[in-house]
């Protein structure tokens, strides 16, 4: 069950310290991406033809089986998977058969989706976040509130806490300071016995080449490495729409969730797997699989929508967005937060069950399409899913009467000119000193927190007239 | 010229002192002003709230509004808003009426207007310090952001680009009404940055869409912080008249006083 | 002939990313190698060495015991990797001695200049815990293996004699994370310090 979108806002809105921490850091990652595009004046004809070559991609409904065969061909195995039960019934079968028990992971937004640790978990199998951000929130029991910074919640005091409980619980040494090197230490100490203990790596995927079955995964702090080259058993899970068709594609692909997240040309660490471990190689993995996943991304395919699935999930409309940049991730009370959120979210489940977010959480201001390098116009597609809501009579019936009498009375000078007489009588019972306060419905929002001048003794129209009047008698 | 004015609802209801600024300018500047009499309102607020039909029935009377006579004299806009509704949505919603595309291609944006028709050179001086709001459908629909600061300039005032210029300010229409909380917090983000353009000399925030401009405004009347919020065009009706000073905007933007007069 | 530009580009952004660069063209690559150690590693330690069959150095272990490091030599034979004396290594102690290594030893297989990388593969010949596990890493890189572009250098994999290696790493700086208030911090989980020792072709 979600929490009702009041208390959510409400939540983000009184927490300073998240707001605060949104404002140092958020403007930061944005004028990044602006800056690395000034910096590299080909840039743009790259990212181009990466958008164009993603549309493409997501269009074509043979690029999963093409590269499930070419996965199978250098040794791995692949799998589609329609939902979390499926993926958790899969992992849990290799688990079964090796004998494992401990699962390291590193971020993967589709894990998130799928809510596979809890499945793992329920099954036994102990699950491992190894992204810091990642590590903190599954220490604290969150979840993410930002696809490339999942704990930017959180200040360092508030991660010492974290680690410091967790230190208590592990029965180690407690960081000893809040100072940022040393809350990285320690993770990096608690961690590594972890990945060199593991029995399954799990990873998402970036993308997933069709043509040689290779699977991208992008970091910069090395935990996927680690996870796909320690333990015996590799599995990615990719949602189906990753995959991309040439090895070709990728020169222009790869820079895009850098450039565009962070303003950087790579990430440090981008890795292709093209296999499991070779005869006469130590490092890989004896299995490697991937598992394709749906989970709702096939009833968006062909519809008006199908560009969100070009999403790379860099975070720019994140960045850039006015309203996260207030709320944070928490606010919107999906796996998917952010202006992608607002519309992956409803889509991928249904309008009734999160129609509040394209509803609630945009101005329309059009930052996100801007920002966006797959240009997905994320503005259009809230207005269409507004008007979903509107046919599908999620909205409450007294918004859509003020809505619909509102328009009908102003469709002619006539209703026009009435309803502001109307409101000029109404107004007299909210009028102190000039201004308005109070007042029923979409008046009473505005005055609830600003002042609004009353409707003008004299409207420009009524004065024209006159103007005209005395003009030609 | 002929020049057709579109007023926009908000303003001929709440600001009415703007658009007659507005005839002002643009009469000294050669035009001979119509205002189409069955204009009311262009539907963005219905649209954007996704009632589609409502809002092409607004859209249609638009059309109905302007298309009676002199089909191709410029239309002027108040609001860069408003003028995206029509150049960039209206074509999914009445692109199909032959009269639309003459409509369509006639509107602009009144900073669009006074650049290329300039009018008596601002009396020199100094230039006084302002601090202007790029609207979000001026500049990321229209394509407009050097415009209305180039119009200022010429008028004798230095546009300020406030920190974090690309932030909307949270007005968004009907927005600020159906999400007062979040609106809110986006205003006071804006109106910090405000603030530390006063601090630097700015002596008023002008804007070209008096959605951001009253939502601003009344954020800082309610909480007693006035402070002088002008239309572009009421910026240039006052440099029209007189030297620009931080008196004269005080005078003309204050916001309890212009509902007053 | 070695192109110029290229490399004076990729040596640029390598600086910027991770400030540890060394050009030992036409230089002892003994006395280079001492120069770009110290920048390293603040003390000699255990040292992961993956030797390349088709780029040896052959008396890279013996330089590093003279500098007071404890060579670990991992060398590939048609069997899978042996030690320095030989036998073969075990997965579970190669794991173990690359987690306990101060430093890790490998060679690049190419790099791109427009992005600063270096790309290291994991396959038979080559490994990649070297740039992994240990806190410091020094890559060998030939300086006519620098391309000016990405599409240059993914281009060449195809061309790759043992084919598409199952594991090929673009390393794009050191280890880093901006997760905790968005403050850049280096050394996550893979290593904070990062050099390239750049040589002759030959
Ligand atoms: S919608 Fe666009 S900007 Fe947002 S995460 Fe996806 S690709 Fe990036």
């Amino acid at each position: 069950m979600r929490e009702a979108w009041p208390i959510r806002r409400y939540r983000a809105l009184q927490d300073g310290e998240l707001r605060r921490t949104l404002a140092r850091v958020l403007p930061r990652m944005a004028e990044g991406r602006v800056r690395a595009y000034e910096d590299d004046p080909e840039a743009e004809v790259r990212r181009v033809r990466a958008r164009d070559r993603r549309r493409e991609a997501v269009r074509n409904p043979g690029l999963v089986e093409r590269a499930m065969a070419a996965i199978e061909a250098r040794g791995g195995r692949a799998a589609q998977v329609r939902d979390g039960e499926e993926a958790a019934a899969y992992l849990i079968e290799i688990a079964r058969r090796r004998g494992a028990t401990r699962v390291v992971k590193s971020k993967s937004m589709v894990t998130e989706e799928l809510e596979l640790n809890q499945r793992l978990a329920a099954a036994g199998i102990e699950v491992r976040e190894t992204d810091l951000g990642e590590y903190i929130i599954q220490l604290a029991g969150e979840r993410p509130s930002h696809i490339l910074a999942p704990a930017i919640h959180r200040n360092r005091s508030q991660v010492k806490d974290v680690f410091v409980d967790a230190a208590t619980g592990f029965g180690v040494e407690a960081p000893a300071s809040d100072d940022l090197d040393v809350l990285t230490a320690f993770a990096r100490r608690q961690l590594r016995a972890d990945f060199l203990s593991a029995d399954i790596g799990v990873t998402g995927g970036n993308f997933l080449v069709a043509e040689t079955g290779t699977l991208i995964l992008i970091t910069n702090e090395g935990n996927a490495d680690m996870v796909t080259t320690l333990p015996e058993v590799h599995v990615a899970l990719v949602g189906m729409e990753k995959v991309v068709e040439s090895f070709e594609d990728l020169t222009d692909l790869l820079p895009v969730p850098a450039m565009n997240g962070v303003g950087r040309r790579l990430s440090s660490y981008t890795t292709m797997i093209s296999g499991p471990r070779q005869p006469g190689q130590l490092e890989g993995p004896e299995e490697f699989h991937v598992l394709f996943v749906d989970n709702g991304r096939s009833q968006i395919r062909g519809t008006p929508f199908e560009e969100v699935l070009t999403c790379v999930r860099c975070g720019a409309c994140y960045n850039v967005c006015p309203v996260f940049r207030q709320v944070g991730g928490h606010a919107y009370g999906s796996v998917y937060g952010g202006p992608i959120g607002s519309a992956l979210t409803p889509l991928l489940s249904s309008l009734r069950y999160a129609h509040d977010l394209p509803e609630s959480l945009c101005t329309l201001c059009h930052a996100c399409v801007e920002a966006c390098p797959m240009d997905i116009d994320l503005p259009h597609h809230f207005v269409a899913l507004r008007e979903q809501a509107v046919r599908e009579g999620l909205k409450p019936k007294g918004v859509s009467l003020t809505y619909r009498t509102w328009s009908h009375w102003w469709e002619s000078p006539r209703g026009y000119r009435r309803s502001i007489r109307l409101a000029r009588l109404a107004q007299r019972l909210y009028e102190r000193r000039g201004r308005l306060q109070g007042g029923p419905g979409l008046l009473g929002g505005w005055t609830r927190t600003r002042d609004m001048p009353p409707v003008a003794r004299e409207t420009f129209g009524e004065w024209w007239e006159r103007q005209e009047e005395r003009r030609h008698g | 010229m002929r020049v057709r004015l579109f007023v926009t609802c908000l303003i001929d209801i709440f600001q009415p002192e703007t658009a007659k600024a507005a005839v002002r300018i643009l009469e000294r500047r050669g035009a001979q002003v119509s205002v189409p009499e069955a204009q009311t309102c262009c539907g963005q607020f219905a649209y954007n709230a996704g009632y589609r039909d409502e809002a092409t029935a607004l859209a249609r009377h638009f059309v109905e509004a302007f298309a009676k006579d002199e089909a191709d004299a410029p239309i002027v806009a108040l609001s860069g808003s408003c003028a995206a509704m029509v150049k960039e949505i209206y074509p999914e919603l009445v692109g199909d009426d032959p009269r639309f595309p003459a409509l369509h291609d006639a509107v602009s944006d009144l900073s669009e207007w006074l650049l290329e028709n300039p009018g008596p050179a601002a009396a020199g001086g100094e230039q006084i310090p302002v601090a202007f709001h790029t609207g979000c459908h001026m500049r990321r629909l229209l394509g407009l952001s050097d415009e209305p600061k180039d119009v200022l300039r010429a008028a004798g005032a230095e546009p300020r680009t406030l920190r974090d210029a690309d932030q909307c300010c949270g007005f968004g229409g009907t927005y600020s009404m159906s999400e007062p909380e979040v609106s809110t917090a986006m205003a006071e983000a804006k109106l910090q940055r405000f603030q530390e353009a006063q601090l630097e000399g700015a002596a008023a925030l002008v804007g070209s869409d008096w959605g951001c401009l009253l939502h601003m405004a009344g954020r800082l009347s309610r909480t007693g912080r006035d402070a002088p919020v002008l239309h572009l065009a009421d910026v240039v009706d006052l440099a029209d008249t007189g030297p620009l000073t931080a008196g004269r905007l005080r005078e003309a933007g204050t916001f309890g006083r212009r509902g007053e007069r | 002939m070695v192109e110029s530009r290229p490399i004076e580009e990729f040596t640029a952004r390598w600086r910027s990313l991770t400030g540890i660069f060394h050009d030992a063209r036409g230089q002892d690559p003994r006395t280079a190698l001492g120069k770009v150690l110290t920048d390293l590693v603040p003390e000699a330690g255990p040292a992961l060495v993956f030797e390349d069959p088709g780029f040896p150095v052959p008396d890279m272990a013996e330089w590093l015991m003279g500098f007071g490091y404890e060579p670990i030599v991992v060398r590939a034979s048609a069997a899978g990797p042996v030690d320095v004396d030989g036998l073969p290594w075990e997965r579970k102690n190669l794991k173990e001695a690359a987690a306990r290594a101060a430093l890790g030893i490998s060679t690049g297989a190419w790099a791109v200049a427009h992005t600063g990388s270096v790309a290291v593969y994991g396959d038979r010949d080559h490994g990649t815990w070297p740039s992994l596990l240990p806190p410091a890493h020094l890559i060998l890189l030939r300086a006519d293996s620098i391309y000016a572009t990405l599409g240059d250098g993914l281009r060449r994999l195809h061309f790759e004699p043992g084919g598409l290696p199952p594991e090929v790493k673009l390393i794009t700086g050191p280890s880093s994370t901006g997760d905790i208030e968005g403050q850049p911090v280096i050394g996550v989980h893979g290593p904070a310090r990062v050099g390239v020792l750049l040589v002759d072709a030959h």
